[in-house]
């Protein structure tokens, strides 16, 4: 990944950070970030992005590839903790709490936070019911009355059940790519996270899934908050209410869906949506 | 087209050169094996398996003797390095691999190769101060632990790059789900990467089973079955590498051919272990 570093502009003051077209502060917000910054050793990856989340909707996040998405997303539940040159200013605030404070156990935070990747994870050595209970079954809960139902509602959610439901216990790897996302995600919803972060879930899948994926999406907004990277300029008009356009490692633009598309406030946003470049 | 012609006699002549280097490799193995089988194979009979060695007039006059004192002693001896090199050894390649960002992982990475790299004659003198010294006496144990220091860097590396090539994003997901990291590793990726462990444990169980320098000063060796069991790990122990040395160094014909024979156990001990480490990590699971 190519990173070209601007130098770096003055600090952001409440002021030049760009403001929602809805005013999303006075609403139920569930996740928001204050000044997040993420460096890769001197290297920026993403610089001073503030963005609310409100709660049960869906934010799809643009921009060209190296644009930061990623690296912005990761911050949300702190997954760069495992890289060591990646270095976490500003805030992500859950519920008006920094999940960087020092007092916070990142374990927790990941389990009201989940993640979707972008190619699909399945562990392989579990089998189908095993990848979807993981998550409770490794942290002690043996109930199998418990382990038994939650599996079935998150297969369910994630629009499996009906494929696999007479093939539980054979590997999950035996599933075809598009059922393997389907998958990881049934794995990701049965620890009910309160807002999941999915990484261009569908980038690796054929149409048909794909749209099942979105019709999943539409679903999941009734419960939860959802963070999406998406390329594909239709998905994001189709499964989210917020867009946030990101370019070079800065947010560019941030505001619902529709204005932003039909009516964007920058330039930049404009010459990307409308395939001028990226 | 003549340049086409020239190109392709360059092409067979370079294709023959890869020929010879590979009999050049193959050709020290074949001719080793069928030499042990050879001189070994006149030598082997039941007695081999179930008498002890006893002094060389038994040899010489031709009455009953064999080497199942040094076959039980190489087996208790191997096992117990091994018991003792997995569990730290494994520890060791999960740190190397799983936490590259701690602050002890460079460190345990140059000490680990420096102990590889270590002749083992010096592993087992230090076994000789460690353990031989204290208990006043040679035995199975010593000798164990100075495999164990043979097996240890080989297990640790072998299990880095076994857990390396399960994908990270497999570690990713699972943390994704609120888990441990610990739990993450020892559920998920270990799993994946049995074979990978499991090759590796058997590529160090196998290299220390052949080497005799550490042993000759720690389970030093021993002529007679001992009394108890326990004599296995407590006394002076005979083992196949360095018996196969003491039988060659000896001045009798009777015993140059017991050594012979002696290698003989000692390749198939090797190959029997290979053999039942490949169906044991033939996992269905991962073959779907």
């Amino acid at each position: 990944m190519e990173t070209k570093v601007k130098p770096f502009r003055i600090k952001a003051s409440e002021n030049n950070i760009p403001k929602p077209i809805n005013d999303l502060s006075k609403m139920d917000i569930r996740l928001e970030t204050k000044n997040l910054t993420v460096k890769y050793g001197s290297v920026y990856g993403v610089r001073d992005v503030s963005i609310p989340f409100r709660n049960k909707t869906v934010t799809a996040l643009i921009g060209p590839s190296g644009c930061g998405k990623t690296t912005y997303l990761r911050a949300l539940n702190r997954m760069h903790d495992l890289t060591r040159e990646a270095k976490v200013e500003g805030a992500v605030l859950l519920e008006n709490k920094n999940i960087y404070d020092a007092d916070i156990n990142p374990v927790i935070i990941r389990r009201k936070v989940g993640m979707v990747f972008q190619k699909p994870t399945p562990f392989p050595t579990m089998s189908i019911y095993d990848n979807v209970v993981a998550g409770l079954k490794l942290v002690g809960i043996r109930n199998k009355g418990i382990l038994d139902e939650v599996c079935e509602k998150a297969l369910n959610q994630a629009a499996l059940f009906d494929e696999v439901k007479d093939r539980l216990k054979s590997p999950a790897v035996s599933l075809s790519g598009g059922q393997q996302q389907r998958l990881s995600i049934a794995r990701a919803l049965a620890v009910e996270p309160e807002v999941l972060l999915m990484d261009e879930p569908t980038s690796s899948l054929d149409p048909q899934a794909t749209l099942r994926i979105e019709e999943l999406i539409h679903t999941l907004k009734k419960d939860i908050t959802i963070i999406i990277i998406t390329h594909n300029m239709q998905q994001a008009a189709r499964v989210s209410d917020n867009t946030a356009f990101f370019y070079v490692g800065d947010l560019i633009e941030v505001g619902e869906t529709k204005s932003l598309f039909t009516n964007p406030k920058k330039k930049q946003t404009e010459d990307y949506i409308t395939g001028r470049f990226g | 087209m003549k340049s086409l012609k020239r190109r392709q006699i360059h092409d067979r002549f370079m294709v023959s050169l890869l020929v010879v280097s590979t009999i050049a490799v193959l050709l020290p193995l074949i001719i080793i094996i069928s030499h042990v089988l050879i001189e070994g194979f006149s030598a082997l009979n039941v007695e081999f398996f179930t008498e002890e060695l006893g002094s060389p007039s038994r040899a010489i006059q031709g009455r009953p003797t064999g080497l199942v004192h040094t076959i039980l002693g190489t087996i208790v001896v191997d096992f117990l390095a091994l018991a003792i090199a997995v569990p730290i050894g494994i520890g060791a390649g999960m740190m190397l691999s799983e936490y590259p960002e701690h602050m002890l992982n460079p460190t345990l990475r140059i000490m680990n190769d420096t102990l590889n790299g270590m002749p083992a004659i010096l592993k087992g003198l230090f076994a000789f101060v460690l353990i031989v010294k204290p208990m006043g006496t040679f035995s199975g144990l010593a000798g164990a632990v100075a495999l164990s220091f043979v097996m240890l860097p080989i297990i640790a590396r072998a299990t880095e790059s076994a857990l390396l090539s399960i994908p990270w994003t497999i570690r990713e997901a699972g943390l994704a789900l609120g888990l441990p990291r610990w739990r993450v590793v020892l559920s998920t990726v270990m799993p994946a990467a049995k074979t990978g462990l499991v090759t590796g444990i058997l590529l160090a169980f196998a290299r220390a089973a052949g080497e005799a320098a550490p042993l000759l000063f720690t389970s030093f060796g021993n002529n007679y079955l001992p009394d108890r069991w326990y004599g296995f790990i407590l006394n002076p122990v005979d083992t196949l590498p360095q018996r196969l040395y003491s039988l060659a160094i000896s001045p009798y014909e009777q015993w140059h051919s017991m050594g012979w024979a002696a290698a003989i156990v000692l390749l198939l001990f090797v190959i029997i272990t290979f053999v039942i480490a490949r169906f044991l990590t033939r996992n269905k699971m991962q073959q779907a």
